[in-house]
């Protein structure tokens, strides 16, 4: 059922009826026919976002052994710029 | 059996009063001296209207005002109920209900004439129902954009369903801090088919945008706020002497 600025009552304050404007209403239905959700927000600890955003550790064995075994940096380098990128924005609190 | 009858009785010294009996008038002062008793008898009435009251503990819960809604409102609001004299507040909902049924019952904050409201908010609500039944916890963490503070999940409409809650306000009127709350309460979740115990706890998220909290405004998630005999709001201040 949609609901119109017909159903809207006046407001009770401190006790007193009080008559909305056109708009008020407007903006009262408007909440009622397209009621928000609750929005938990990011629950998660830092670490926790920190392990969601890393590089996997396929990457990084990878990128371990060209450095190690072949002696080709790029990749490790590569990663732990991710790695800090990923530090700075979910720092400890 | 002796009388007197006279129009005043006035000091003959300046310094010493009039004394009747070993009590004492002086200066428009009434004093019983020490070891004396002011006997009220049963039935008489001390009315300190419009005096000022000194001495006497005040600590305590102090009645601040009671909003009833007996016919249906779009929110049913308590302006102006948090100011500078308390900083700890109660807050004591009765029997308060939607018109529309299965629907969420909210709490805001908001200014002194709730020309702005508050929609930033963290709060979690655990529900706890008889039979354990549908038994729950929710909860929000916005920095904008929240519909309010949920006092009741999926609330029936009915009277004899109506939320009955006290949530203690933690320093609402600061400018410079969150307004805290806390509290539990009873409510009828329509979807659950049983009564309810809830507990509220959560905050504004005003506290580095110096935001005060004065007045809160109660609202259903849709539809109107219903209108009963016994629907009150009431907000008492915590005195601290």
């Amino acid at each position: 059922m949609a609901f119109t600025k017909a159903d809207v009552a006046p407001k009770n304050v401190n006790g007193e009826m009080v008559e909305l404007s056109d708009a008020e209403k407007q903006s009262i239905v408007d909440g009622w026919n397209n009621p928000q959700v609750d929005n938990p927000g990011d629950l998660r600890t830092y670490a926790e976002k920190r392990q969601a955003e890393y590089p996997s550790m396929d990457e990084i064995v990878v990128a371990l052994w060209e450095a190690v075994i072949e002696e080709r940096m790029a990749s490790s380098i590569d990663l732990q710029g991710k790695r800090a990128a990923v530090k700075d924005k979910y720092p400890k609190p | 059996m002796s009388e007197l009858k006279v129009d005043t009785i006035s000091e003959r010294t300046a310094a010493n009063g009039v004394a009747v009996d070993g009590v004492t008038i002086k200066d428009s002062g009434l004093t019983i001296p020490s070891g004396g008793t002011l006997d009220i008898a049963s039935g008489a009435t001390i009315d300190a209207t419009g005096a000022t009251i000194t001495g006497f503990p005040q600590g305590g819960l102090q009645h601040i005002t009671t909003v009833t809604n007996t016919s249906a409102a779009s929110s049913i609001d308590v302006a102006g109920c948090f100011t500078s004299t308390y900083k700890k507040y109660r807050v004591v909902m009765n029997k308060v209900s939607p018109v529309t049924n299965t629907t969420h019952v909210y709490l805001n904050f908001g200014n002194s004439d709730l020309s702005t409201i508050e929609d930033a908010y963290q709060w979690a609500l655990s529900m706890y129902a008889a039979g354990f039944s549908a038994e729950n916890q929710y909860s929000e963490n916005v920095a904008s954009g929240s519909s309010g503070i949920r006092l009741a999940t999926d609330m029936a409409n009915s009277t004899n369903y109506g939320v009955c809650m006290s949530i203690d306000i933690y320093q609402p009127y600061a400018s410079d801090v969150m307004t805290a709350f806390a509290g539990h309460g009873w409510a009828f979740n329509n979807s659950g088919n049983y009564a309810n115990t809830y507990m509220i706890i959560g905050n504004t998220m005003a506290s580095d945008s110096a935001v005060r909290s004065e007045s809160l405004r109660i609202t259903a998630q849709t539809g109107n706020m219903a209108g009963h005999a016994e629907t009150s709001v009431s907000v008492y201040g915590y005195a601290e002497s």
